[in-house]
């Protein structure tokens, strides 16, 4: 009776085991349980075109959809590396004339599935009235009170990501640096 | 006396079968489905794998020349794996190691592994491209994060074998790194890739004719 007990149980055992041998392999993760659009919860939420985000004296729109697209620069496309454009709207809220915003003042950080990547700095800043060319003066103009500038962000980048953070910490040529900044996301990019 | 020893075996039996069955990390590949390998890299397999008798490159195409890149033996196959892969970690892994790619197949109660004899960026047997990239088709000089590389595998095998799989555990020869590019990259915790993936069937691109197993 013991003897038969005994099989019996590990009969079962056995079972048991040779069934989940067959579940571990069966339900291995794969790229279809990831959704690509998921926004993960500590990541900042999308700034879509149009809505605007505060920033101390500063508040700051995306003023359309961005666009990555190949560079002109042959050495560049050599390399894979990609423009990731932005035209944003800055406005000063304060009652001062703001002088010179800095281009250390963005960064622009690559996303994937629920990590963030490497931070980019600004490379260029084209202002919004320019006809071509990325080669103006590496700062903006003067931003009056209760005005808004509106200029054009370049970044070279690897052009792999699935999103982009864009973090605002506003800091000046004069030496005026915000202790406040601002995270978000980009809406997604156009390929070209 | 009789039943203590039988105890004894069958306590052996399920000691055996615990690991066997805990430590497998394993999936069965479908062609075009994107696996996760830990979180530090995602995987693809386009095509089932195939075989050939020869790999061969045009060497320059206004020449019409064609070099022969590697010939199978009597008793011999190549089998050919396209592999697309994604490094999701922030380094820039340098010398990808053949190693990574370890092909196993059975025969009877015998597993025989295989690394790859070439390895190379999968670009439609364009001779100067490979040759630009890896100069004694073996070498890989970088994967950079997020990059998408699609690599051609070739193995010399026993064409006897069956119940092909293969064990993708990626290395950098020359290490890693987080100076790549223009960007500042900063460490992420990740799982690290370590994984079987068995194929269902094996093609022979000369004839079309598939041979399929079943996974035991």
């Amino acid at each position: 009776m013991k003897i038969k007990s005994f099989l019996a149980f590990w009969s079962a055992s056995m079972v048991l085991l040779l069934y989940q041998g067959i579940i571990s392999v069966q339900g291995s993760p794969n790229r279809s349980n990831i959704s690509s659009n998921e926004v993960i919860s500590n990541f900042p939420e999308i700034l879509n075109v149009g809505s605007i985000l505060e920033c101390g004296d500063y508040q700051i729109q995306i003023m359309g959809q961005p666009v990555v697209t190949k560079s002109s620069n042959s050495i560049i496309a050599d390399l894979d590396l990609k423009y990731l454009i932005v035209r944003i709207g800055i406005s000063n809220t304060s009652d001062q004339t703001k002088k010179w915003l800095a281009p250390n003042s963005f960064t622009a950080q690559e996303t994937y599935l629920n990590h963030a990547y490497g931070t980019y700095h600004l490379d260029y800043i084209m202002s919004a009235k320019a006809s071509s060319g990325f080669n103006l003066p590496p700062f903006f103009s003067s931003i009056e009170p209760g005005k808004m500038l509106s200029t054009v962000l370049v970044f070279e980048i690897f052009p792999e990501a699935e999103n982009w953070i864009i973090t605002f910490s506003p800091s000046t040529f004069t030496g005026e640096t915000s202790s406040e900044n601002v995270k978000f996301l980009l809406p997604k990019a156009l390929k070209q | 006396m009789k039943l203590k020893s039988m105890i004894l075996v069958l306590l052996a039996l399920n000691l055996i079968a615990i690991p066997v069955f805990a430590e497998n990390d394993s999936v069965t590949v479908k062609p075009g489905e994107n696996y996760l390998c830990g979180s530090s890299f995602e995987i693809s397999f386009p095509f089932e794998p195939s075989t050939v008798s020869m790999i061969s490159r045009d060497l320059y195409k206004i020449f019409n020349l064609t070099e022969i890149h590697a010939k199978a033996e009597k008793g011999e196959r190549l089998l050919q794996i396209r592999l697309q892969i994604r490094n999701l970690t922030p380094t820039i892994y340098k010398g990808l190691d053949p190693k990574s790619f370890q092909l196993a197949g059975y025969v009877r109660d015998r597993t025989l592994t295989y690394i790859p004899e070439i390895m190379e960026p999968y670009d439609f047997g364009d001779y100067e491209t490979y040759v630009w990239y890896s100069p004694d088709h073996n070498e890989w000089s970088y994967l950079p994060p997020l990059r998408i590389e699609d690599i051609l595998l070739v193995y010399r095998v026993n064409p006897i074998l069956v119940n092909w799989e293969i064990h993708i555990a990626p290395r950098a020869k020359l290490g890693t790194s987080y100076d790549y590019g223009s960007a500042i990259y900063e460490p992420i915790e990740l799982d690290p890739c370590d994984k079987v993936f068995r194929f269902t069937s094996i093609k022979n691109a000369e004839t079309g004719e598939i041979t399929k197993y079943v996974i035991q």
